[in-house]
C-alpha cells in the first residue's frame, strides 16, 4: 500500500469512529434521568408551556427524527442551542477553543521537551544515580494532582516571588491580531495575535501568563513521555541493528539519532496522540485553577447550569478533535515507519 | 603476513551474580586471506570474543586483560575516532539474525550511503548508491532492492545485504558471527557459498563464529575449539577432523549427524557447560570429560603445541602422564 492510499483508508475510517462517538453521546444524554425541558421551570409547571418548550427544543419528535436532526446538525456545524443563554453552542465553543488550544500546545511542548530529554538522558545513564533521580521525578510529578501542582506553582511564583501572573490569559486588552500576507487574521491565540499585531510587549505578557498553567499541565503529562522514552530507548539501543551500525563505523551521533531516537521515539508519537485527549481533560482542571477562559471552563459552567445541550456539544467537539488528532498521528506514524503502510 | 594477533585476551561482564568471565586468556593469530573458524556451544564466549575484536562489547562488558593487534594497531588502546575508522573500513562484522540487523526505518540504499559516507565523506550520495548497486550485483541481487525497506526482504536477502554492507568499504577482515543460524538450510548453503567466493575474489581474511562444525569444515583453514571462554584446541581444519586431540573436540565430531549410520538417536554430551561466574580450579571440561583424572580437577592445563600448528590445552598431552 502506498502512503497515499494508506492516508485515504485511514481518513475514511475516521468517519465511522466519529459517527459511533456522536451516537453514544446522543444516547447518553437521552437516557439520563430528567427532562431537559423541565429544567426551564421552577416547581410550578404549566403543561401548555412545557409542551411549547418541548416543541421548541424538538423533544416532542420521535427519537429517530431527533437523531437524524442531531446528526445532520453536526455535519452542518450546528451543535444545538444552549438552554442557559439560548445562544447556539457551536460558536460559543469555537470562541473558547483558542484559549484551550494555546494551553494544550504549551503543555504539550513542556511535556515532550521535559519527558523526551530526561527520558533519553536516563536511558543513556541506565542504572546510575542520575537515572534514579529522573525516574523518581517522573513518579512524583505524575502522582501530584494537576490542580494541586497548579496551586503550588501559584503560591510560589505568583504570590511568593511575584514574578508570574496567577491567572488569566493577558493583562491588557485582547490582542487584535494583524495582517498576514494581506489578510487580516485574529486567531484567538494571544501569543500569535500579539505577534501578528507586532506588539512584543503584549506577546511577552501572553507568554508569561502561559508559563504556570502550561508547566503545571505539561509536567504532569511529561512523566508519561519520560517513561515511554526511557524504556523505548533502552530497548532500541540494545537492538542488534544498533550494534551492527556501530560495527560499520558510523558516527556516534548518527547511531544515536537515526538509529536510536528515530526508532525509539516512534511509540512516543502514539502516546502524544493519546495524551492530547488527556490534556483536554486535564485542561478542565487547569483552566479552573488558573481562571483560563477556555472550553474547560465552558464545560464546568455548563455542568453547573445542567445545560445538557452545551455539555453534549462540548463532548462532541472534544470527541471529533481527538479523532482528528489520532488521524494526524497515524499518518505521521506511517510516514515515519514504513512497516505501518503494509 | 599476520593480520590479527590476539594475546591472552580476557573479557568479563558485570552481572548480579558478580563477575562473569566470558572470555579467558584467548590467544590466536590470523594471517592475511586466512579463515579461522571459532567453534563452541552456546554461552562459550565465542560471540563476546567476536565483539571484543572490535571493542564493541555491551556496556556491562569490558576487556580485563590482553592485547589485540590488528594490522599493527592496538585495537584496545585506540581513541574513539580511530576505533570508528577501524570498524567497517578495516574490519566488518555480520551478525546472527539478519531480521534485526538492519534499521527498520531506513531504505537499503540509505544503509549503504550512510556506511560509505561515514568513512569516505567526499563520496556523494549518488556515487555511493552506484557503488551499492554494483555490490548488490555481485551478491546476485537487483539494484531495485536499494529503494526497499528491510521488511520487504526475506531473511536470506537481508543477510546478503549485511554481507554487502560489510564489504562496501573493502575491509581486510570479515567477522561473521553465526551468519547462517537464523536461515533455512538451502539459504544457508547459498550464503556459505557466497562467503567462500568473496573470500577468494576480495582477498579477505575471515573469522567464522559458529556452533556447527560442518559449516567451518567447508570454509575455514583453521579451527579453534572454544569451551567455557577458553580456546582448548587450535589446528588446521584437516588436522581437527583427522586427528582431534581434545576430548571435547572428539565428542563434537561424533555429534555431527550422519545419515549413513544405523543409529536413529541423537548423540549428546552429558552434563552442561560450566557456570562462568564462579572460578573453576583445574580444567573447565573436567566435569564432562570421559578421560578425566585427578590432575584435571586441580590443575589448569597449559597450552602446548603438540605438533607444528596444532595446539591443545589438555593434561592427556602434556607428557606428565596420569
Amino acid at each position: 500500500m502506498s502512503l497515499k492510499s494508506y492516508i485515504v483508508t485511514r481518513a475514511l475510517l475516521t468517519i465511522p469512529t466519529v459517527l459511533l462517538l456522536v451516537t453514544i453521546v446522543f444516547l447518553i444524554v437521552r437516557v439520563l434521568p430528567g427532562d431537559p425541558a423541565l429544567l426551564r421551570f421552577g416547581k410550578q409547571v404549566n403543561p401548555a408551556a412545557l409542551a411549547a418548550v418541548r416543541h421548541a427544543l424538538g423533544l416532542d419528535l420521535p427519537i429517530y427524527t431527533q437523531y437524524y436532526n442531531y446528526i445532520v446538525g453536526i455535519f452542518q456545524g450546528n451543535l444545538g442551542i444552549a438552554f442557559s443563554n439560548e445562544q447556539p453552542v457551536a460558536p460559543q465553543i469555537l470562541s473558547a477553543f483558542p484559549a484551550t488550544l494555546e494551553l494544550t500546545i504549551s503543555s504539550m511542548l513542556v511535556a515532550v521537551l521535559v519527558g523526551v530529554v530526561l527520558g533519553v538522558r536516563s536511558s543513556r545513564k541506565y542504572g546510575s544515580a542520575e537515572d534514579t533521580v529522573i525516574r523518581t521525578f517522573g513518579v512524583v510529578v505524575y502522582s501530584i494532582p494537576v490542580f494541586f501542582l497548579g496551586l503550588i506553582l501559584i503560591a510560589v511564583f505568583a504570590i511568593g516571588f511575584h514574578i508570574l501572573p496567577a491567572g488569566g490569559r493577558i493583562s491588557t486588552l485582547v490582542p487584535a491580531g494583524g495582517t498576514f500576507f494581506g489578510v487580516h487574521l485574529q486567531t484567538g491565540l494571544y501569543t500569535i495575535d500579539s505577534l501578528l499585531g507586532g506588539n512584543l510587549g503584549e506577546f511577552a505578557d501572553a507568554l508569561r501568563h502561559l508559563v504556570l498553567p502550561g508547566t503545571a499541565l505539561g509536567l504532569y503529562i511529561s512523566a508519561v513521555f519520560l517513561r515511554i522514552t526511557r524504556s523505548n530507548m533502552l530497548d532500541t539501543l540494545g537492538q542488534e541493528y544498533v550494534t551492527a551500525a556501530k560495527a560499520r563505523g558510523l558516527k556516534e551521533r548518527t547511531v544515536l539519532y537515526s538509529y536510536g531516537l528515530r526508532n525509539g521515539l516512534l511509540p512516543v508519537l502514539t502516546i502524544m496522540g493519546l495524551e492530547f485527549a488527556g490534556l483536554l481533560g486535564g485542561a478542565i482542571l487547569t483552566e479552573t485553577t488558573f481562571a483560563w477562559n477556555g472550553v474547560g471552563t465552558y464545560i464546568v459552567t455548563a455542568i453547573n447550569q445542567r445545560d445538557y445541550i452545551a455539555i453534549q456539544g462540548a463532548v462532541v467537539f472534544f470527541g471529533i478533535l481527538v479523532a482528528v488528532v489520532s488521524l494526524i498521528v497515524d499518518i505521521l506514524y506511517a510516514y515515519l515507519d514504513p512497516r505501518i503502510r503494509y | 603476513m599476520t593480520l590479527l594477533e590476539v594475546q591472552e585476551l580476557s573479557v568479563s561482564y558485570r552481572t548480579l551474580k558478580g563477575e562473569l568471565r566470558a572470555v579467558q586468556g584467548v590467544s590466536f593469530e590470523l594471517g592475511e586471506q586466512e579463515t579461522l573458524g571459532i567453534v563452541g556451544e552456546s554461552g562459550c564466549g565465542k560471540s563476546t570474543l567476536g565483539l571484543a575484536l572490535l571493542n564493541l562489547m555491551p556496556p556491562q562488558g569490558r576487556v580485563t586483560h590482553g592485547k589485540i593487534m590488528l594490522d599493527g594497531q592496538d585495537v584496545l588502546s585506540l581513541e574513539k575516532e580511530e576505533l570508528r575508522r577501524v570498524r567497517g573500513k578495516m574490519v566488518s562484522m555480520i551478525f546472527q539474525d539478519p531480521m534485526t540487523s538492519l534499521n527498520p526505518v531506513k531504505k537499503i540504499g540509505d544503509h549503504f550511503v550512510e556506511a560509505i559516507r561515514a568513512h569516505t565523506p567526499d563520496v556523494g550520495r549518488d556515487d555511493a548508491l552506484k557503488r551499492a548497486a554494483v555490490i548488490l550485483g555481485q551478491l546476485g541481487m537487483s539494484s531495485d532492492r536499494l529503494t526497499d525497506y528491510p521488511h520487504q526482504l526475506s531473511g536470506g536477502m537481508k543477510q546478503r545485504i549485511m554481507i554487502g554492507l560489510g564489504l562496501a568499504l573493502d575491509p581486510k577482515l570479515l567477522i561473521a558471527d553465526e551468519p547462517t543460524t537464523a536461515l533455512d538450510v538451502v539459504i544457508e548453503a547459498q550464503i556459505l557459498d557466497l562467503l567462500r567466493q568473496l573470500k577468494g575474489s576480495l582477498k579477505l581474511s575471515m573469522i567464522l563464529i559458529t556452533h556447527n562444525l560442518g559449516i567451518v569444515a567447508e570454509v575455514a583453514d583453521k579451527i579453534a575449539i572454544m569451551y567455557g571462554g577458553e580456546i582448548f584446541e587450535l589446528a588446521e581444519t584437516r588436522a581437527i577432523f583427522k586427528k582431534p586431540l581434545f576430548p571435547y573436540t572428539q565428542l563434537l565430531l561424533k555429534l555431527v549427524p550422519n545419515v549413513a549410520s544405523e543409529s536413529t538417536s541423537l548423540e549428546w554430551i552429558p552434563g552442561s557447560p560450566p557456570d562462568l561466574s564462579t572460578p573453576i580450579a583445574g580444567c573447565k571440561f573436567s566435569a564432562r570429560c570421559p578421560f578425566v583424572f585427578d590432575r584435571c580437577r586441580t590443575e589448569r592445563p597449559a597450552q602446548r603445541e603438540v605438533e607444528p600448528g596444532h595446539r591443545v590445552a589438555c593434561h592427556l598431552y602434556d607428557g606428565g602422564g596420569r
